[in-house]
């Protein structure tokens, strides 16, 4: 193992909280003392807080292809079951119509039995019903299976028409209702009309700001030569007696650093891309969530935060983000000391 | 119907592991109703499922690859215990109007290094670029948690120095390819 890599071991255990005893009082000297060690350590953190997200976002990967899964399993399931629902609906509904309808259809007319109905109706054609009169036998069952070709033929030779329109009418409506719910739960065509999310990604915005440290704080750092130092060092040389002056010194060098807008990370936006179904170009934005339409899951964005307000950099412009629950089309930032800062 | 298999709790804890990430599969299907419920039942609503159950999955899978971890309840019942605690926080965030930063991974490295001042999106663009094999070795060991001896296996290495001699050789890849690309006065602001 050469020095580079011990050094790298060294700072990793040291980063993960596994270096300890002497070695972590001699590492945090080296911290204190050696400004291009701490750099090291602070790149080697960033390093790793990145790999560590790239995963933590591979594996979310893993969770939205499930998602996927499922939401095409759960159309399929209806699909099935509502055909199935179809199937046994037509099935039902037949039965129904063959069982009790013409019952109702003669009760409509008279309050003859089919049997009496029979020979009034079949007047003209007294020998068929003489001969199924004469030839019915004595086995009840037999009987019961006469009475059903009756009807049907009741049915046939019914003069009221209209009736058996409408009837016939709301059958037919029923059956185009449920082939076309059949139709609309078809996967392909609900997918279709569907937007796509094409992929995701996590982006850290950097927010923007004119921050002053406190002395107290700003001299605890060590990687940053702060306006405390200054004056100390002022102090040292021309004695208490000036103190005015190094106070009036002080305050004009706190405000030039006030004038660099310092950028640190902000709390991480999940992007999503998605493909618009109507070619819709724009965003949805809730502070934690960005969908993005018709914007290539290529594109090198950026998400910048400054006074409160939240910008994207694409293709390099700006864009505010609003957090609103509706979509919103891209405005192009053109406020030229918003952009002072945050761009270019 | 899905073809995932269904894993008993130390099946669970053992495939988690190994780096099967089936198990974090098996998972979801098993207890995303309960959760579903338990969200629903809380003020939540259909859109913040998803993010608490995979924040939750995602915690019981670098908790198990601990060292120390010792699964001392059912599953469910622990993951029912990180789903509570993450959803209780976030409706404290909700009432309070705040936003906190959920990353896990300040929890873990030394909070006494500052990294604010470097360029971020400038790293994470540099690791999204790196290789498929250096980004799976460094995520497995620094995200997962993943033993070298475990990802010896995983990744088809000879031993664990090979795993040491190659994590290395990816960072030095990883780093000089951020300092190449900018340089040290616009990295370092």
């Amino acid at each position: 193992m050469n020095q580079d890599q011990h050094t790298y071991e060294l700072i990793d255990l040291y980063l993960r909280g596994e270096l300890i005893g002497e070695d972590l009082d001699l590492f945090k000297i080296k911290l204190r003392e050696d400004e291009g060690f701490l750099r090291q350590v602070q790149l080697q953190k960033a390093i790793i807080q990145h790999v560590q997200q790239a995963r933590e976002a591979d594996l979310r990967t893993i969770f939205d292809k499930k998602k996927k899964r499922r939401g095409a399993i759960i159309p399929f399931n209806r699909r099935v079951l509502s055909v199935a629902a179809v199937i046994l609906s037509i099935t039902a509904f037949g039965m129904i119509l063959k069982m009790f309808l013409p019952a109702d259809l003669l009760s409509d007319q008279s309050t003859t039995t089919p049997q009496e109905e029979v020979l009034t109706q079949t007047e003209e054609t007294p020998t068929v019903v003489d001969t199924m009169i004469s030839n019915r036998p004595a086995d009840e069952e037999e009987v019961e299976d006469e009475e059903v070709t009756v009807p049907e033929i009741a049915m046939v030779e019914d003069d009221e028409v209209p009736d058996q329109s409408v009837l016939s009418t709301d059958a037919d409506d029923d059956i185009s209702r449920l082939k076309e719910e059949e139709d609309l739960l078809d996967g392909r065509n609900i997918e279709a009309k569907k937007d796509q999310l094409l992929t995701t990604r996590q982006i850290i915005p950097m927010v923007y700001s004119f921050e002053v440290k406190a002395p107290a704080a700003a001299s605890a750092e060590a990687d940053v030569e702060t306006v405390d130092e200054t004056a100390t060092k002022a102090t040292k040389k021309e004695g208490d007696s000036k103190d005015t002056q190094k106070v009036a010194q002080a305050n004009t060098e706190r405000a030039e650093i006030a004038n660099v807008p310092v950028q640190r990370p902000g709390t991480q936006v999940n992007v999503e891309y998605w493909r618009s179904i109507v070619n819709f170009t724009g965003y949805s934005y809730n502070g934690t969530k960005l969908k993005l339409f018709q914007v290539p899951p290529d594109a090198r964005l950026k998400i910048v935060v400054y006074q409160n307000k939240t910008y994207l950099k694409w293709e390099g412009a700006f864009y505010q983000l609003l957090q609103t629950d509706e979509y919103e089309t891209f405005v192009k930032v053109k406020d030229a000391e918003v952009l002072k800062v945050i761009g270019p | 119907m899905l073809g995932y298999r269904r894993f008993s709790d130390s099946q669970l804890v053992d495939e988690i592991k190994s780096g099967n990430e089936d198990a974090l599969l098996s998972m979801y299907k098993q207890y995303f109703t309960m959760v579903k419920s338990f969200i629903l039942k809380n003020n939540g609503t259909e859109d913040e499922i998803e993010d608490v159950f995979q924040d939750s999955l995602i915690a019981v899978w670098r908790n198990v690859n601990k060292k120390d971890f010792t699964l001392t309840v059912k599953m469910s019942t622990y993951l029912m215990a990180i789903v509570k605690n993450l959803w209780f926080k976030q409706l404290k965030k909700k009432t309070r109007f705040t936003v906190v930063d959920e990353s896990l991974q300040e929890k873990i490295l030394a909070d006494d290094v500052k990294t604010d001042h470097l360029d971020h999106s400038l790293i994470h663009d540099m690791v999204a670029e790196l290789d498929e094999t250096c980004k799976k070795l460094l995520g497995y060991f620094y995200f997962d948690g993943l033993e070298n001896k475990v990802i010896a296996e995983k990744m088809g290495f000879a031993n664990t120095d090979t795993v040491k001699s190659k994590k290395y050789q990816c960072f030095k890849k990883l780093e000089t390819a951020v300092k190449d690309k900018y340089s040290k006065e616009d990295f370092f602001r």
